[in-house]
């Protein structure tokens, strides 16, 4: 091993299902993962907001991952496997709806390949890891919040 | 970064939720008829220490305007134009949050006056003296703090646009010829993704009260526009006073829960249908020999309407709203109780949601939205 190699850091990443792909975040950018409370929808906002909820007596947005970034709805996720995953990005704390927990990953650096990030037709997927026939694309959640408090 | 007011005020903040919480847990520990001579004692002692207390944490929040001001001149001198500033009132106070959120957009908002100052009068005059007015007044009524912006540049062009208004359906030929001037000037102002394409490019000076307006609606304030005795175009902002904690009227709107601040709140009613008439293909009801539009909730909130009942005799219950300038009605499925809020801000993601000024969250942990009666009719 080159000493190149050591220094290569070892991210970890949390990952979940949107319909019926797999795709994942980094890990320290969750803050805790709800089982959904009651959402309050709120009127006159885009389709990707889910609605608002209380978090220990805050409102916390909440935003659909598959709205975003253009994800087919099937019906057949399991309501009850759903799960929101809170995040505080610039200051900005939301939640985002996911289908299915999956797991953690720990990969380096170099097992995601950016190269792909254009054939993913997403501006929000950061690098793409593919391991023993599965395609985990990870998500820019920075990026992502970024581009939704522009909108306003 | 802002060094104006250095402190905390995520903490302050949070403070002032937990004070409004406690104002609401002792005014529902005073609805209890449960207690006895010292019982009450205690409770009205109780009463005493919250409302002083919420008092004092108000005042740590207030500090004055000349926090925004005090930039202003020198805004003016780095123009090195002769531009006359004068500014009333830097002794009114308003909350921090507000302070922190306007300096900056307030400071851009009058650099561009003084670039329209400049522009117009290089234009009508060669000769190398520019002068030019702008004059600041802020001061306080009831409930809200108001800011005047006056200049004497130029005003924007009417009639580009009125163009642009019939040219692009906004508004016909000939409900436009019925409006006053300063009706078709605030006709910029509204709420509408068509409208802001379609006037952003007029007009510098729209550009600019465009993007104040924005800023003035996150702290829940107001923009509109006046014509001044000099013929001058006056830009009005608005800014609420009360923060933190209000009292409300609550709805119930296709089965979800609603606030309406009292302040915004005439009174309610119940009419039956037959009292509702048509003019222009619009809903409109009778109050107090006024004839005001009638708005349904459902149309208001971009709620799926359900099939009704449309018999003459059958009732309907709605708000009266007072949104300063006009009264409207708005109609609701049920009206509930009055009662003390803790106003929340649905945060930077929604926080410029049409119709919706925040969110409260009521005794047993549901949310309410704070429905924005501003730009009702």
């Amino acid at each position: 091993m080159s000493k190149a190699d050591n220094e290569l850091s070892n991210n970890q990443y949390i990952t979940f299902s949107l319909g019926e792909e797999i795709y994942g975040i980094e890990l320290k950018e969750a803050k805790e993962i709800l089982i959904p409370p009651e959402i309050t929808r709120v009127p006159n906002t885009s389709n990707y907001v889910t609605g608002v909820i209380n978090l220990r007596g805050g409102v916390i947005t909440i935003l659909d991952f598959k709205d975003i970034l253009g994800i087919e709805k099937n019906k057949n996720n399991n309501e009850t496997d759903k799960r929101i995953i809170i995040t505080t990005i610039e200051n900005i704390t939301s939640g985002f709806m996911v289908d299915e927990m999956q797991g953690i990953l720990t990969l380096s650096s170099e097992d995601i390949e950016s190269e792909k990030k254009n054939e993913m037709k997403s501006e929000f997927i950061t690098g793409i890891y593919s391991k023993d026939g599965k395609v985990i694309p990870i998500i820019d959640l920075k990026k992502l919040i970024l581009s939704r408090k522009a909108m306003i | 970064m802002n060094k104006k007011n250095d402190l905390d005020l995520e903490n302050l903040d949070e403070i002032m939720d937990l004070v409004g919480e406690l104002l609401i847990s002792k005014s529902r520990l005073e609805t209890l008829e449960v207690f006895e001579d010292e019982g009450k004692d205690i409770l009205s002692q109780l009463d005493r220490i919250t409302v002083e207390l919420h008092e004092k944490v108000m005042q740590v929040r207030m500090i004055p305007l000349v926090n925004i001001f005090q930039d202003f001149q020198q805004i003016i001198e780095a123009n090195k134009k002769e531009i006359k500033l004068e500014i009333e009132g830097e002794d009114i106070e308003v909350d921090r949050a507000v302070i922190n959120k306007l300096a900056d957009p307030l400071s851009q908002f009058l650099n561009s006056l003084v670039s329209n100052i400049q522009n117009q009068k290089s234009h009508e005059n060669k000769s190398k003296k520019l002068t030019g007015e702008i004059s600041i007044e802020a001061y306080k009524t009831g409930n809200e703090v108001i800011m005047e912006f006056e200049d004497d540049g130029k005003l924007i062009d009417l009639e580009k646009l009125e163009e642009k208004i019939i040219k692009n359906n906004i508004l016909s030929q000939e409900k436009l010829k019925k409006m006053s001037e300063e009706a078709k000037y605030n006709l910029i102002l509204k709420d509408n993704t068509f409208a802001e394409k379609v006037f952003r490019d007029t007009d510098e000076k729209i550009a600019a009260i465009k993007s104040i307006k924005k800023h003035i609606k996150e702290v829940n304030g107001d923009v509109y526009l006046e014509l001044s005795e000099d013929e001058n175009l006056k830009t009005v902002i608005t800014i609420p006073l009360k923060f933190a904690i209000t009292e409300a009227l609550m709805v119930k709107i296709d089965g979800d829960l609603f606030a309406i601040p009292l302040e915004m709140v005439s009174e309610t009613k119940r009419i039956s249908n037959s009292q509702i008439k048509k003019v222009n293909n619009e809903d409109v009801i009778t109050y107090r020999e006024n004839t005001i539009p009638l708005v349904d909730s459902y149309d208001f909130l971009n709620f799926n309407k359900k099939p009704e009942s449309d018999s003459p005799s059958s009732e309907i219950e709605v708000v009266i709203v007072n949104t300063g300038q006009k009264n409207a009605a708005l109609r609701v499925d049920e009206l509930l109780n009055q009662q003390d809020i803790v106003v929340k801000s649905l945060g930077e993601l929604l926080s410029n949601t049409k119709n919706i000024a925040g969110a409260t969250i009521i005794g047993d942990g549901e949310i309410a939205l704070i429905i924005d009666v501003r730009d009702i009719a």
